[in-house]
């Protein structure tokens, strides 16, 4: 289990992170959410122990970054995603697959393997330097699943991805994760997150300010456009409007005869609407505004 | 798990444009060493009848004007006095004429022991006469007159020349070692790199190590993200990078030398590391001593100090980089302490002035002066070589590791920071 206890950090007086307490369980992805500058990279940094926090630690498996010892020992189980314009130009990329494979002691899982499932086989060989933006980001992707370490920490791992890829890296994810590894993911493609995150947090002014568990979202919204015949229909009821003018009504707060009565005045007043559960993109509307 | 790492790190370091700028470059020097400078070499005692035939009818024909005029001063009833340089030739000429006939008798045949044998009798004899004796019909070739300090060099120069060509007999009685006019002369290729591996040269040699090792860190920034969080030690990364640029630097040596004995040994023959030299140990009991050694001795021995000394720069160019963050500056840190000594100290009579010098790690950067001796005798400080400059290389090896092991032990200073 990864920890990171009461952890404090901030540059002069910008307050990254604000007393954080968190805990990561083997074999789930957790989507990190925030707007840019807001605290997302600053939490993996401080998870690789790139950035020491003020106050607090972190904790895997009951080692913390206390000695160099600590820290190569934390490093050979937390992976992190690199970024593509660090690549080595003049290196191909099986030679960077290798490097991790080796760096990490991965014999299980066979760099040929890696390159199949990612589809790489048709540039892997190629000087790093020919690649395209997307063909890097995969193999960005590709080292930290050659590293094969039980923590990946994936900094928008989606950009500069097609759909194709962002479908053939999500694929990826979700065998990672039956294969126990913890995976967490700064992203602001927020669909995919949507679709693939076990957990999501939001970040926001230092603190999680939502730590949504995103495969047990049972509450369902009526979900309307916000207009002035709307905000009059609801006048009597519980709803909320996201910054986006989407208005929310959350089901359970409506008794069954009441709700029938409100659906039936929206038929008649010709207003879209649906019944859904709250996406993260409205999530990410609602906090940041 | 390092293996592709070191392999990655090589590849990188092969193929840095300032790398192969440097490899340029030293290929480029070994050429022109070979090709030029080697073979415009000046030999100050050449084995050539020419000259030595030249003077051998000049002193003959002297001989002959001062036993005349000796006969003449004996005559009964004049009162002459003989020129002292008749008084001389007289009772020198025979002696060295006789040394002539035989030298010249051996270049004819090609008796190389035999030359070896008289020359070496002529050239002390002939030092005896000018530096102990004062004797003027005889001087020390014009050539050693460079350094404002003739008498002297001449003097050195022809002790070493014939305690060279005794050693050279010695070795052809021990182990066979054929003798020929490029082995007297020293022009074969590995008597003639032994002979230019000092001074500049070899100071040239240890800046482009640290050159070579400038950036071998800092390089890393380029790779940031890719290098960060590697789990390996700050130690383990450094001693990996050291391996690096030692195995670059002895490919580039290597090839240097390969490039200088093929272009050398086709003219002049390879040598022999079995052929033997000699190493000046100094005045030891107001005795100028020479040691016998064979060339792979001297090479073993310089081999030993060029790991020495290429580790030394590496791990310091390599802390420089660390603390001072700049490749650049870091490269010219150790440059200039690499050749601090011959620029402050390396003059004539300095280490009898000051032999706390005999201590410092600088006074053997050049190997090849210690090695030969030719360091004590420009210090007037015996035993200045091998044995005596081990000792500080190795703690200033010494202190360098502690320094580093002490920086890498600090968490806020990084090897490399993304900023940097």
């Amino acid at each position: 289990m990864l920890k990171i206890k009461d952890v404090t950090l901030a540059f002069g007086k910008n307050v990254v992170l604000d007393d954080v307490n968190l805990e990561f369980k083997q074999g789930e992805i957790v989507g990190l959410v925030a707007p840019n500058g807001t605290g997302k990279s600053t939490l993996i940094n401080v998870i690789l122990h790139n950035l020491t926090p003020q106050k607090g630690f972190v904790e895997y498996e009951n080692t913390r970054y206390q000695t160099q010892k600590d820290t190569i020992k934390l490093h050979q189980e937390i992976c992190s995603f690199p970024e593509q314009s660090d690549l080595f130009p003049f290196m191909t990329g099986r030679d960077h697959l290798n490097l991790y494979a080796d760096l990490w002691h991965n014999s299980e899982k066979p760099v040929e393997q890696i390159i199949t499932d990612l589809q790489m086989e048709n540039y892997v060989d190629k000087k790093v330097q020919t690649y395209s933006l997307g063909m890097k980001q995969r193999l960005c992707f590709a080292m930290v699943v050659a590293a094969d370490s039980p923590v990946m920490l994936l900094d928008e791992v989606m950009n500069g991805l097609d759909p194709q890829n962002v479908a053939l890296i999500s694929q990826m994810l979700l065998k990672l994760k039956d294969e126990n590894k913890l995976i967490i993911m700064a992203s602001h493609l927020l669909s995919n997150l949507q679709q693939y995150a076990d957990r999501v947090l939001f970040m926001g002014k230092g603190h999680i300010i939502e730590d949504l568990d995103n495969k047990k979202q049972n509450k369902r919204y009526l979900k309307m456009q916000s207009t002035p015949e709307t905000t009059k229909l609801l006048a009597n009821y519980d709803y909320e409007t996201l910054p986006n003018n989407l208005i929310l009504v959350p089901l359970e707060k409506i008794e069954q005869d009441k709700l029938t009565q409100l659906i039936a005045s929206l038929v008649r007043a010709d207003i879209q609407y649906a019944v859904e559960r709250i996406d993260i993109e409205d999530l990410f509307n609602k906090f940041y505004d | 798990m390092k293996w592709r790492y070191f392999l990655f790190q090589l590849k990188a370091f092969l193929i840095n444009p300032k790398n192969i700028g440097l490899f340029i470059a030293t290929v480029i020097m070994s050429l022109y060493f070979s090709l030029v400078s080697v073979p415009n070499r000046q030999v100050i005692e050449q084995v050539d009848a020419k000259p030595i035939g030249k003077e051998y009818i000049d002193d003959t024909a002297f001989l002959k004007v001062a036993r005349q005029e000796i006969a003449y001063s004996k005559k009964p009833g004049y009162d002459y006095i003989p020129s002292k340089g008749a008084v001389d030739a007289v009772s020198t000429y025979p002696q060295v004429l006789s040394y002539d006939k035989k030298i010249l008798l051996a270049i004819k045949k090609k008796a190389w022991d035999a030359y070896a044998k008289y020359a070496s009798a002529r050239y002390q004899y002939i030092d005896e006469l000018i530096f102990v004796e004062g004797n003027q019909n005889f001087l020390y070739p014009a050539a050693y007159n460079q350094n404002d300090n003739f008498k002297q060099d001449g003097h050195f120069g022809y002790q070493r020349t014939y305690h060279l060509y005794n050693a050279l007999l010695a070795g052809k009685k021990d182990k066979q070692t054929e003798l020929n006019k490029n082995i007297l002369e020293e022009r074969t290729a590995l008597q003639v790199i032994q002979n230019s591996l000092s001074g500049w040269t070899v100071l040239i040699m240890v800046v482009i190590v640290c050159f070579f090792a400038a950036d071998i860190v800092t390089n890393d920034r380029k790779y940031y993200t890719v290098l960060e969080n590697i789990p390996l030690s700050k130690r383990t990364i450094l001693w990996l990078k050291t391996g690096v640029v030692e195995v670059g630097v002895l490919l580039d040596f290597v090839v240097a030398g390969i490039i200088a004995l093929l272009c050398i040994a086709p003219r002049y023959g390879l040598g022999s590391l079995r052929l033997n030299t000699v190493d000046y140990l100094g005045k030891i009991n107001f005795k100028a001593t020479f040691r016998t050694e064979t060339l792979g001795m001297y090479y073993l021995q310089f081999i030993i100090f060029a790991i020495i000394i290429s580790f030394i720069f590496i791990r310091l160019t390599i802390l420089l980089s660390i603390v001072l963050r700049n490749e650049y500056v870091a490269g010219m840190l150790s440059s200039l302490f690499a050749i601090s000594a011959k620029m402050l100290y390396f003059s004539l009579g300095m280490g009898f002035v000051y032999p706390f010098l005999e201590k410092w790690p600088m006074t053997y950067f050049s190997i090849g002066d210690s090695i030969t001796g030719n360091l004590a005798y420009l210090m007037d400080a015996p035993g200045w070589g091998f044995t005596a400059g081990l000792g500080p290389l190795i703690c200033l090896a010494l202190v360098i590791e502690i320094l580093l092991f002490l920086f890498t032990q600090i968490k806020s200073i990084p090897l490399v920071r993304r900023g940097d």
